[in-house]
């Protein structure tokens, strides 16, 4: 065996860390999908009319829709009706501390390395930590409060901020905007709300981690952001969710409100479980993410690290509705063994003097394929719009493909629009230039893989770059010769 | 979809059984095809148009005499061939004698085996419903035979006279045998009033060391036409393609060039200067199947009054094609608001050892280097012109004959001169 093949194989031999179930006492809906379901998850939930209303009429929506088929990634016949729609921990009172959070459930964070106390204490994040579907408990709540801030889970705003809710919910991302959307619609279980009010600049990072517990329930998380003139938020997103042999199916959505002056930040690190090294079992994840900048001079930046999942379908996208508008969009993304990953970015200039920026870079090994697909569109009346698009592919070994679908379309003659994009493989050259300095071959790929994807990972929150640097050194040791 | 009992019928009074059997083969792919339409034709909407105005796709026979048309030769070039709704008519031609063309029928049994082996079969109908419609449509396939080791210099037109109020359908086919070049430079003229429609279908085989350069000229102003070229690359093997569009109510080109053999080089060119709502699509797609290969593309466009240009460039690096090189890059420039630009520049990729690259950039004339030229006294509608005609240098100076570069760029000249800059 050549040394490439070993390093090889050592590398897809890797098992998922992350892989363990915690045996909470769940409360699990029965299988199947009807609009039974979509009325139990209301009623558990607590829900007013119009959210049941809502549901029932994405339901009736998602019943005449059909599962998309231009993706480039070829989806396992998913069957809907044999999956839990909702699963959550019981409840046995109302938490109000984070005390009287079930032990195990600590635990549970403390393997994933994100104890509640410990960052609560070090790095000052509030954090709302979803298990399965229900909200658990949100750590500075109080403190956030004080600043008018309100960061809940989706429920609770539904309950305590109906009209907040009830304005924002939907329109960024409509119930029937595409067939996972609108699943999401019908039967989201639970997610996170947060509003920023005006002129407030949130003075900590907020960040929600997902877990899929329970085997053989689908996540369906919506997340809503609103902020409002001139305000700042950084909002992070972790998941993960442990070994399972089914897939599991996740659709989530995510809706952002950026008014006048305001400034939204979301980064999101997936490493759920990508399935074994013979694309056994993994996470379907499919998710509609989309902010709009209403107001004038707003500013929605995406930035992802994705490296786990079976298989990808995530396109966060922004609409530059305000002039002066901002758009951006970092990521990257790595495929090993057999995951299939389609992401990539929407940004629609309406507004006059918007810009864009997009930087992707993709890293696939071992058989996995990688597929970039963005559409930057100028509207007529955007004068002035700019955009920069820079789409990077490093393929690792001669079994994985690198795809790059940009579409284009551009309507004003005084916008420019760039888009370039690259594929190739580490060089020897570079290297044999760390070699001859006492670098050895792991290493060296870890820091060309690292200067390779620096221009995004720069953009995360501190405690998420020092993640996302080990994930990406982790998930690539040695995977090319 | 598409009603089939028009072309069903067509097929049934073929008489050769072995191209009827062909054409049935296309019929059976005409679903495939249709359900690639909505994606391969997002910005192009040349179906729905089509159907609207005949409501049908057959074609009709000739209506004059040939030599009437004599007077619509104008082409410089020593050797012309005149082909007339698909048909070619030999008595006002004029062919160099080492090039034989033939009606695929009127070929003997052998001559004709060698034709059949590749005729329709690498043509893009499983991926383009008007590439089926062609294969099942057409009623004279021409072949072109360049035997081995012929060297021709001078460049042959191909004129194409499209005279009927029905669709038309053209259908080539060459071989090019062994170290052989050759270069063809080919225009459709339209004699009938706006609103007619083209479909040509051509394929193109080329042998070891063989060297092709082909020129397309696409002015045909109010009228719709489809062009597919499919080329079929062996070993160390070069193909030169230069397309410059200048109107046309929709023009579609697919160019598939398919890099089969080692070493093979593949060169895309296009430029493209269109006004008055015209609407230009240009899909090309380069498949790297094998190891060493070199593909070159660059599309340049000036989009003017309330056009359209639309690009789709494809490539794709197959396991076994270690060490491609294969560039791309599309580049546009807005002249009205009413214009727009659809562009898609496409990579995938399955081996890792190649250097691939695209890029694409749609903007405007340089505010700075119109003032430069202003200010050294030159009139604003000749720095433009100068400035446009830089722009399009990109593409015509690929043309390795000077000969044949001067009078491209001449025809370009002339052209820019018409369109408006505000």
């Amino acid at each position: 065996m050549s040394k490439d093949d070993k390093i090889l194989k050592e590398f897809t031999s890797k098992e998922y860390e992350h892989g363990w179930s915690v045996d909470f006492d769940v409360d699990q809906a029965p299988k199947g999908l009807n609009e039974d379901i979509v009325k139990l998850i209301s009623k558990k939930k607590n829900e007013p009319n119009w959210l049941l209303d809502w549901r029932l009429k994405a339901f009736s929506n998602f019943k005449k829709m059909k599962e998309p088929n231009w993706s480039n990634l070829k989806i396992p016949r998913i069957n809907y009706q044999d999956i839990s729609y909702y699963s959550a921990p019981k409840k046995k009172k109302m938490l109000k501390s984070m005390d009287e959070v079930d032990p195990e459930l600590i635990k549970t964070f403390e393997k994933l390395g994100i104890s509640l106390q410990e960052q609560k204490r070090l790095s000052g994040v509030a954090v709302d930590a979803v298990i399965d579907s229900v909200s658990i408990g949100t750590t500075f709540k109080d403190k956030l409060s004080e600043l008018g801030i309100i960061f809940c889970s989706f429920s609770e705003a539904v309950n305590e901020h109906p009209d907040l809710v009830r304005k924002h919910l939907g329109k960024v991302v409509p119930a029937k905007d595409n067939y996972f959307a609108c699943l999401n619609s019908a039967v989201f279980s639970d997610g996170s709300f947060c509003y920023i009010p005006k002129g407030v600049r949130c003075p900590m990072e907020l960040s929600t981690y997902f877990r899929i517990n329970a085997s053989n329930t689908g996540q369906f998380e919506r997340t809503l952001i609103v902020a409002d003139e001139g305000s700042y938020v950084s909002y992070l997103e972790g998941c993960t969710a442990p070994m399972r042999d089914e897939n599991q199916l996740h659709a989530a959505v995510v809706e952002i409100h950026a008014e006048k002056d305001a400034e939204v930040k979301y980064s999101t690190v997936q490493n759920w479980y990508p399935g074994d090294k013979n694309g056994k079992g993994g996470i379907y994840n499919f998710v509609t993410k989309r902010g709009i900048c209403n107001g004038i001079n707003s500013k929605i930046s995406w930035t992802q690290v994705e490296t786990g999942s079976a298989i990808t379908w995530k396109y966060p996208s922004c609409i530059l509705k305000g002039d002066n508008s901002v758009g951006e969009f970092y990521s990257v993304a790595v495929t090993n063994n057999y995951q299939q990953a389609d992401t990539g970015t929407k940004m629609i200039h309406i507004g006059k003097n918007t810009r864009s920026k997009i930087i992707s870079k993709g890293i696939s090994a071992g058989h996995s394929q990688n597929s970039y697909r963005g559409h930057v569109k100028v509207m007529r009346r955007a004068n002035n719009s700019r955009n920069f698009s820079q789409c990077d592919s490093l393929l690792l070994g001669n079994k994985c493909g690198a795809h790059t679908f940009p579409y284009i379309d551009i309507e004003n003659k005084s916008s420019m629009v760039e888009h370039e994009a690259t594929t190739s493989k580490i060089g020897e050259d570079q290297i044999f230039y760390c070699l001859q300095r006492g670098i050895d071959e792991e290493n060296a790929i870890a820091l060309i893989v690292n200067g390779y994807a620096k221009e995004v990972l720069k953009q995360l929150p501190m405690e998420f770059s020092v993640e996302a640097q080990k994930l990406l050194s982790l998930t690539l040791e040695g995977s090319v010769g | 979809m598409i009603d089939t009992v028009d072309l069903k019928k067509s097929i049934s009074i073929e008489e050769d059984n072995i191209i009827k059997e062909i054409k049935s083969e296309s019929l059976d792919k005409i679903k495939l095809s249709y359900k690639k339409y909505k994606e391969e034709y997002k910005y192009t909407p040349l179906l729905r148009n089509i159907e609207k105005k005949y409501g049908s796709f057959n074609s009709s026979e000739n209506i004059k005499k040939a030599d009437s048309y004599k007077d619509l030769i104008s082409t410089k070039d020593k050797h012309y061939i005149v082909i007339l709704n698909g048909s070619y008519i030999e008595n006002i031609s004029n062919i160099p004698n080492s090039i034989d063309i033939k009606n695929i029928k009127d070929l003997s049994k052998n001559e004709q085996n060698i034709f059949i082996d590749s005729y329709s079969k690498i043509d893009d109908s499983t991926d383009d419903i008007f590439s089926s419609i062609n294969t099942i449509l057409h009623s004279n396939c021409l072949t072109f035979k360049i035997n081995k080791s012929t060297i021709l210099k001078e460049k042959i037109s191909i004129i194409n006279i499209v005279d009927s109020s029905k669709p038309t359908y053209f259908r080539k086919c060459f071989i090019i045998d062994k170290n052989s070049e050759i270069s063809f430079s080919e225009e459709f003229i339209n004699v009938t009033r706006d609103g007619n429609f083209s479909n040509s279908v051509t394929e193109i085989y080329m042998d070891e060391n063989a060297v092709f350069n082909y020129f397309s000229t696409q002015n045909i102003s109010k009228n719709y036409h489809f062009n597919s070229i499919n080329v079929f690359q062996k070993r160390n093997s070069t193909s030169n393609f230069h397309t410059y569009s200048f109107s046309g109510s929709i023009i579609r080109n697919n160019l598939n060039i398919k890099l089969l053999d080692k070493s093979c080089y593949a060169n895309m060119y296009g430029f493209y200067a269109i006004k008055n709502s015209s609407h230009i699509d240009n899909h090309t797609s380069v498949d790297h199947i094998d190891e060493n290969s070199i593909s070159n593309e660059h599309y340049k466009g000036i989009v003017d009054d309330g056009s359209i240009g639309v690009f789709n460039g494809k490539i794709f690096v197959r396991q076994r094609a270690q060490k491609t090189n294969a560039f791309q890059s599309n580049n546009n420039i807005l002249l009205s608001d009413n214009a727009k630009v659809n562009t898609k520049p496409q990579l995938e990729i399955w081996a890792d050892d190649v250097k691939c690259s695209h890029g694409c950039t749609v903007g405007q004339l340089d505010d700075d280097a119109l003032f430069y030229l202003m200010s050294r006294g030159i009139s604003r509608k000749d720095a433009i012109s100068l400035l446009l005609s830089a722009f399009s240098t990109d593409i015509t100076e690929k043309i390795a004959d000077k000969v044949i570069r001067e009078e491209y760029q001449l025809m370009i000249l002339k052209e820019l001169e018409d369109l408006n800059y505000e």
